[in-house]
Parts: structure tokens; sequence; C-alpha cells
């Protein structure tokens, strides 16, 4: 997607994305650069799509997690085809 | 017009930040809780009274501490039910949901504007008219899961009343 204009749901990625929050996600940071540590992506994950901040790339895996220490999942380590689109700005 | 309120009118689709396992746990109670809470701060916050109206210095500095103290706690559950309405409103609640209980949507926005009314202001009208709302959505929410619900008495010293599951 070029750009989408989404909402968050859920406390995982407080304080950087507030429950409720809007955010814009793009796939063209990443047609021509390659996700980097720190980025928070978009992913799908049992049909829904999720946002996490990538923490670790190792071996072409990317690390995932949330930044809410209280509410976070421990996702498995995503493939770079499975990143779908970068967050490049919040409200 | 806050930025969020027209951005919500906008297309957009939704990212899941969520916990581990979704619980499932959701409970409009504590959002009535803390609506009370909010009702006995300005109710607290109204009895404090001067003896004079040139009272001395030292009894104005109690009452200046006093009334912070209480404005504190009224601060922190009007918190509380921001954060409890946004759970509600954004977790539990799914778009079948506002499909069917039409008003819905409405309450939880009034509920917001009616919350900043009562966070910002001693008002007490703003503060009942908030848990009245705050109590149609509680009872939107027992309905959505097939349960009944009534509204009773609160043990609370607000004495007004709140919405339990029948």
């Amino acid at each position: 997607m070029l750009l989408s204009l989404f909402r968050t749901s859920g406390h995982s990625m407080e304080s950087s994305l507030k429950n409720g929050s809007f955010f814009i996600a793009s796939n063209i940071p990443y047609k021509f650069n390659s996700p980097g540590k720190g980025d928070i992506v978009l992913f799908e994950h049992g049909g829904k799509q999720i946002v996490k901040r990538i923490f670790k790339i190792s071996n072409n895996k990317y690390f995932v997690e949330g930044e809410n220490k209280k509410d976070s999942k421990k996702f498995a380590p995503i493939k770079r085809s499975e990143i779908l689109s970068k967050v490049i700005w919040t409200f | 017009m806050k930025i969020d309120k027209i951005l919500s009118l906008l297309p957009h689709k939704t990212a899941y930040a969520h916990c581990d396992i979704p619980c499932g746990i959701y409970d409009p109670h504590n959002a009535q809780m803390a609506a009370h809470t909010v009702i006995r701060m300005i109710q607290l916050i109204e009895d404090v009274s001067a003896t004079s109206p040139e009272s001395p210095f030292e009894e104005r500095k109690k009452i200046i501490s006093q009334v912070s103290r209480i404005t504190h706690v009224k601060e922190e559950h009007s918190n509380i039910l921001e954060h409890e309405l946004t759970t509600l409103e954004n977790d539990y609640f799914k778009d079948e949901h506002y499909a069917k209980y039409k008003e819905l949507k409405k309450w939880f926005s009034d509920a917001n504007k009616l919350g900043t009314k009562a966070r910002t202001e001693i008002n007490m009208e703003a503060a009942k008219e908030l848990l009245e709302t705050v109590m149609k959505i509680a009872a939107t929410f027992y309905d959505s899961k097939g349960l009944k619900s009534k509204r009773v008495k609160s043990p609370y010293p607000t004495e007004l009343d709140i919405v339990v599951q029948s």
C-alpha cells in the first residue's frame, strides 16, 4: 500500500502508539531500503495486521515486539516478505 | 475539533497492538466506579468552606492544600475513566456492535467531551451526565453479551445509581 491510515487497537505499543490513536503507514520506504532496527512495522498474523517495532535483525529474520513490556507479545521472527509497511507518521 | 475526531471520519483500517493473550476480560464496572469517584471529588470540593470571606492566611493554606489533594484524585480517576472507556470502545466493542447499537459511538464521544469538562472544571452537572452516559455504555455492554442488567442504587456516598448484571 502506498499510504494508508490506521487506528491502533491495543496497548502493547504505548507510548509510541496509544490505544485508539491514528497513524499512517506506507510500503514506499521499503521499495528502496530494507526494514531497519527501530522501525515500527505492520505485518500480518492470524488474519490481522499487527503493529510492532523491530528490535533485532539476524540472519535475514526480523525480531519484533511491542514497547509496553507489561502488555506485549513475543512473536516468532518474521521474514522480510511478511513485512507489509512502515509506520511513517503518528498523530 | 480534535484531530482524532477528524481522522475517525476518514477511511481507515485497524492495526492490532494487543497483549500476548487477548484475555477477553472486559468489565464496565471500573469505568462506573471512576465516574462515581469524579462526582464524589466534586462533592468534596464543593463542601470545602472557609470560616469567613477574609479567613486567615493559615486557614486559606489548609483549604488550598485540601482542594489540591482532592483535585489530584479527581484527575487520577478521570484518567482511569478515560482509559477504561478507550479499552471498551476500541478493544471490546466491534463493528457489529456499533452497527447494532446505533447510539453507542455517540455515547463514547459524549463521554469523552463530558470527561474533559468534569476533569477541568468543578462541574457537577457534567460529572453526573458523564455517569449517565457511562451507565448507558455499561448496559449496552451487558446486552452485547446476552446478559440482563439493571440500575441499582450504588453503595457509594455519591448516592447515585450504578448498572450491574442482574
